[in-house]
């Protein structure tokens, strides 16, 4: 019973990338003569590859315009750095005099 | 350009220094700073983005709340986090969300395959103390040692559920992850 619950958490450390080269290259051996290791080894792996490859929530501009806008009504200042600067003279349009 | 951790730290100090002294718009880069981060591991807790949202710009106007408190000693982004995995359970509380999976609208489309659908809607019917650890340390890539502290659990712990977690969430996949 100890022996098996020392190589199952040897099988959690070898399904997170955890364990040393060295010890790695030993459960691996095991495992060519166990197929039940094996089995649990590469299924325990797959499981983390999958999760590691679940798409990343899009943080979209609209998200972070919203949180911006909850942030400013909250009391955030403004931060001058961000600021748009005043658009220089030539680009400003005027309306023409109206006689 | 990618900014290096060090760097981040540096921003984050002097962010910290000067909403300490009463200036309101260093949240601002704080915000800049994290809230993407933040963002995603409130989507991933609560699963739709309404929520997340919520609970990132409330995350950020706790840290506004406290400002006078806030000292610039390397442990920020941690209680970051800590604030919203509160406010995310706090929410789910709310809207039981507990045990309802995640909307689908984060799936871009070449991600909408029948494992990957699979193994979201998996990860959301595991218990929150099998889902908090996966959701650190395999999908938002935070140490162990970090994930523990945002916890409030030794790393022992924090690594006795993770395991525990993985092999949960195998059971839940039942045979899609079997060796041929």
């Amino acid at each position: 019973m100890k022996q098996e619950s020392l190589t199952q958490h040897l099988v959690d450390l070898y399904a997170g990338n955890e364990l040393s080269l060295e010890l790695m290259e030993e459960l691996e051996f095991d495992a060519l003569q166990n197929a039940a290791l094996a089995a649990d080894m590469q299924s325990l792996r797959s499981v983390v590859h999958a999760l590691q490859a679940l798409p990343t929530p899009e943080f979209s501009e609209e998200s972070n315009q919203r949180i911006r806008m909850k942030l400013f009504a909250g009391g955030m200042g403004a931060d001058p750095s961000r600021s748009r600067a005043s658009e220089p003279a030539f680009l400003q349009h005027y309306l023409p005099i109206s006689g | 350009m990618s900014r290096e951790p060090n760097d981040d730290l540096l921003l984050e100090k002097r962010y910290l220094n000067a909403l300490s002294q009463g200036d309101s718009s260093a949240l601002s880069g704080l915000y800049e700073l994290y809230g993407e981060r933040i963002f995603r591991y409130a989507y991933r807790m609560l699963g739709n983005r309404n929520d997340a949202e919520d609970a990132t710009a409330e995350t950020f106007l706790r840290v506004l709340r406290r400002s006078t408190e806030l000292r610039a000693d390397g442990a920020f982004r941690t209680w970051l986090f800590r604030i919203t995995r509160n406010l995310c359970i706090d929410r789910m509380r709310q809207h039981k969300l507990l045990e309802l999976p995640s909307d689908a609208h984060y799936a871009s489309p070449e991600d909408r395959t029948a494992l990957k659908v699979t193994v979201r809607q998996a990860l959301s019917d595991l218990p929150m103390e099998y889902r908090e650890p996966l959701v650190l340390c395999d999908l938002e890539d935070v140490s162990a040692k970090e994930a523990a502290e945002i916890l409030k659990i030794t790393v022992p712990a924090l690594k006795s559920r993770l395991y525990r977690g993985r092999r949960a969430l195998r059971d839940k996949l039942g045979g899609a992850f079997e060796k041929k």
